[in-house]
């Protein structure tokens, strides 16, 4: 395992789109189908585009106050994650780490993928 | 004073038609399911999504917000989507609509669409998509809404 972590996304091989999570049906750009599509590792960094912090949730988990950014991968794609630590802003570079989720139905190991501000 | 009628002031045609076989209740996902129907009448009609002005879509057990995460894999064009429920009747509803549409000369092409799959429980029709993300549970409506008020105040 890498770190910070690969994300692995898709490219569309006909508009060069790439995109993250990975899409089963096609190219939100094109409309080309998800056959055309390749495996397209990204690099979990960006920059924060907006953000806003939960004080009050529905479930007992993520354990407030949580925030949660916009981010610009340095890739292209544009994702929602949970962002760790003091002092997030819009503009913030953030990198991704790997946080210990609660283990599933089966007991296998389950990991988040969160990030936090890199200096 | 009498309203016009639309439906005989302006023609309106079928240009193509599509279908997903129906069949037991599968893994296959309501997307795929729709997107095979859409992109056979597309092929049918000889024309590109980019050219669709409007969706309709009939369902009546989908659950809310159906269209966009399903329509939006032949391209985010950005058209109005409109979801119509009336039981058994969801999917002509939905080409009465696009008929009107085209009729009352707002578009020119109107895709309508009937899917329809059973679900487990309750809760939105993108939850049933087969598509995960990063945020999980912990992006609720209201903090998506904080999130876009943080991008426009920027």
């Amino acid at each position: 395992m890498t770190d910070p972590p690969t994300m692995v996304g898709h490219r569309c091989t006909t508009c060069e789109r790439v995109a993250f999570p990975p899409d089963p049906y096609g190219c939100e750009n094109c409309g080309s189908p998800a056959s055309t599509f390749e495996q397209w590792d990204l690099e979990a960094r960006g920059s924060v585009q907006a953000v806003a912090t939960v004080h009050r949730h529905h479930r007992s988990t993520p354990v407030t106050p949580f925030t949660v950014g916009v981010i610009g991968l340095v890739g292209g794609p544009v994702v929602k994650a949970i962002v760790e630590g003091v002092g997030v802003a819009v503009g913030s570079t953030v990198e991704g780490f790997l946080a210990p989720d609660e283990p599933d139905d089966e007991g296998n190991v389950v990991v988040d993928l969160r990030f936090r501000v890199v200096e | 004073m009498n309203a016009p009628n639309l439906l005989s002031a302006r023609p309106v045609f079928v240009v193509g038609i599509g279908l997903h076989q129906y069949q037991r209740r599968s893994d296959t996902t309501y997307v795929s399911l729709g997107l095979t129907a859409v992109r056979e009448a597309l092929v049918d009609a000889g024309i590109e999504w980019a050219d669709v002005e409007a969706a309709y879509t009939g369902t009546a057990l989908l659950g809310m917000g159906a269209s966009r995460i399903m329509l939006s894999r032949l391209g985010a064009t950005g058209i109005p989507m409109t979801q119509v429920e009336n039981a058994s009747a969801s999917g002509s509803s939905s080409v009465a609509q696009a008929c009107l549409e085209v009729a009352s000369g707002r578009s020119d092409v109107v895709v309508a669409l009937g899917v329809d799959k059973p679900r487990e429980g309750l809760g939105a029709a993108p939850g049933n998509a087969g598509i995960n993300n990063l945020e999980g549970g912990s992006v609720v409506p209201f903090t998506h809404f904080a999130l876009l008020a943080s991008e426009y105040m920027r």
